[in-house]
């Protein structure tokens, strides 16, 4: 078979089936055209090594099949960069949520027993939410299309243009949704620490009091607040006024229980009687635990302080007369 | 002209021609032309096409509805022809309007402000 069959063959195979024949047909025959003109001009036959020149200028294979098949890409560039941030905040938030169930445990997992498993679940949950997020945007993108979204987009519904528009740092929210996701996990099953903390043989709970309870749904509802203003941040890349009221009235109200239940005594149980436990190491390990609460707690009230001026800001932004 | 200048003027260059390119072939098939006497046509008037953009331009503009194509058997091989068709020469004389206009508004503002 020659070096010219042995092109057009190539070319069909990355041809749709319904022209394949046709196209190929086409190729051969210009291809067979040139190397006639080519052959009367130099006034011999060509060698193989001319014929590659010419099949070469043409293009490889996959090139030219490429220039006869329709282009359909899975996301399409206007909607790659909204693709790439959805994909980035479902991953933290999924990183989060396994890092707190890693780090607090479950009754009968202790705390850090499962690092193997869930960096194993890690990597099949990133895979499957790629799978699932890059099916919803190639759906959205059709839709997009088939629905002239583009045509019939409405102008006075665009958002308030404000003076300034403060961008949200995508760190700062990381560190949200991930820190907000390990005290949603404490605040909603506690930790399981190892026994032989303690030189006890099970894992020992410890996690808010029963009779703190009342807590437990304002503590939930602010929580979700600031870490539902974290991924929206890190989607839109600059706080609105709904990110900022949600962060600050999450950050403050979160902030306010935490230290409560830092400072007050009793608010914190453990599962194991402090009989049963070497003198003083209950306590040691209650008070590590307040402490680290406290911390939580400083840094949310410390958020929501320094959010308030943002909302200020962000607040009267409107009525001013933007600069152009 | 620097580096990233010529780059910079190749890739407008590129943009200008794509369109012009498929106005050319149009007006080129209001004969009858096979693949390689097109692109020969079109070299003789001053325009360089390469086969790789040729071939796919001919069958999107059939595709479109603006061309015909037929095999025709002759020696030494067979080949397909292209031709316009009545839709396409409506199309073209609407295209050689639209060139002819904006080939003045170009001169205008090509030309050296006093």
């Amino acid at each position: 078979m020659n070096l010219l069959q042995r092109y057009v063959a190539a070319v069909k195979r990355h041809l749709p089936r319904e022209k394949r024949e046709d196209v190929g047909a086409e190729i051969h025959s210009s291809l067979a055209d040139s190397l006639d003109a080519l052959e009367e001009s130099n006034g011999r036959p060509l060698t193989d090594a001319e014929i590659a020149a010419v099949l070469k200028r043409r293009g490889h294979p996959l090139q030219v099949a490429a220039a006869y098949n329709s282009t359909r890409v899975m996301i399409s560039p206007r909607n790659f960069p909204l693709y790439t941030r959805v994909l980035a905040t479902a991953f933290v938030a999924v990183a989060g949520g396994m890092l707190a169930s890693t780090l607090f445990g479950r009754p009968g997992m202790p705390a850090l027993s499962n690092v193997g498993d869930a960096l194993h679940d890690l990597y099949w949950i990133a895979l499957s939410l790629f799978a699932w997020v890059t099916l919803f945007f190639f759906f959205f993108d059709s839709w997009m299309e088939r629905g002239n979204f583009f045509r019939r987009w409405d102008p006075s519904r665009l958002p308030p243009a404000r003076r300034e528009d403060v961008p949200a740092s995508p760190a700062a929210g990381v560190a949200d949704i991930v820190l907000g996701m390990l005290m949603a996990s404490f605040a909603e099953s506690g930790a399981w620490l190892p026994g032989r903390l303690l030189h006890v043989d099970a894992p020992l709970g410890l996690r808010i009091a029963e009779s703190w309870q009342l807590l437990q749904w304002p503590l939930r509802l602010a929580l979700l607040a600031l870490i539902a203003a974290a991924a929206l941040n890190l989607l839109q890349r600059f706080w609105s006024r709904s990110t900022v009221l949600l962060h600050l009235g999450g950050h403050a109200v979160a902030g306010l229980i935490l230290l409560v239940v830092a400072l007050a005594p009793g608010s914190l149980q453990t599962s194991l009687a402090s009989a049963a436990a070497p003198a003083g190491q209950l306590e040691s390990l209650l008070y590590t635990a307040r402490f680290l609460v406290l911390l939580f707690a400083l840094r949310s009230l410390y958020l929501a302080a320094s959010a308030a001026p943002r909302l200020g800001r962000l607040a009267f932004a409107d009525e001013r007369p933007v600069a152009h | 002209m620097d580096e990233s200048t010529a780059e910079h003027y190749d890739k407008i260059r590129l943009e200008l021609r794509r369109g012009a390119i498929s106005v050319a072939l149009l007006a080129a098939l209001r004969e009858p032309q096979y693949g390689y006497s097109l692109r020969k046509r079109l070299v003789e008037a001053g325009l360089d096409v390469d086969e790789g953009t040729l071939y796919p331009l001919l069958r999107r503009l059939e595709g479109q509805g603006l061309l015909h194509s037929e095999w025709r058997e002759m020696q030494p091989r067979p080949r397909r022809y292209y031709h316009l068709n009545a839709n396409g020469k409506k199309v073209l004389a609407e295209l050689g309007r639209d060139w002819k206009a904006l080939d003045m508004t170009l001169n205008t503002l090509l030309e050296p402000q006093s």
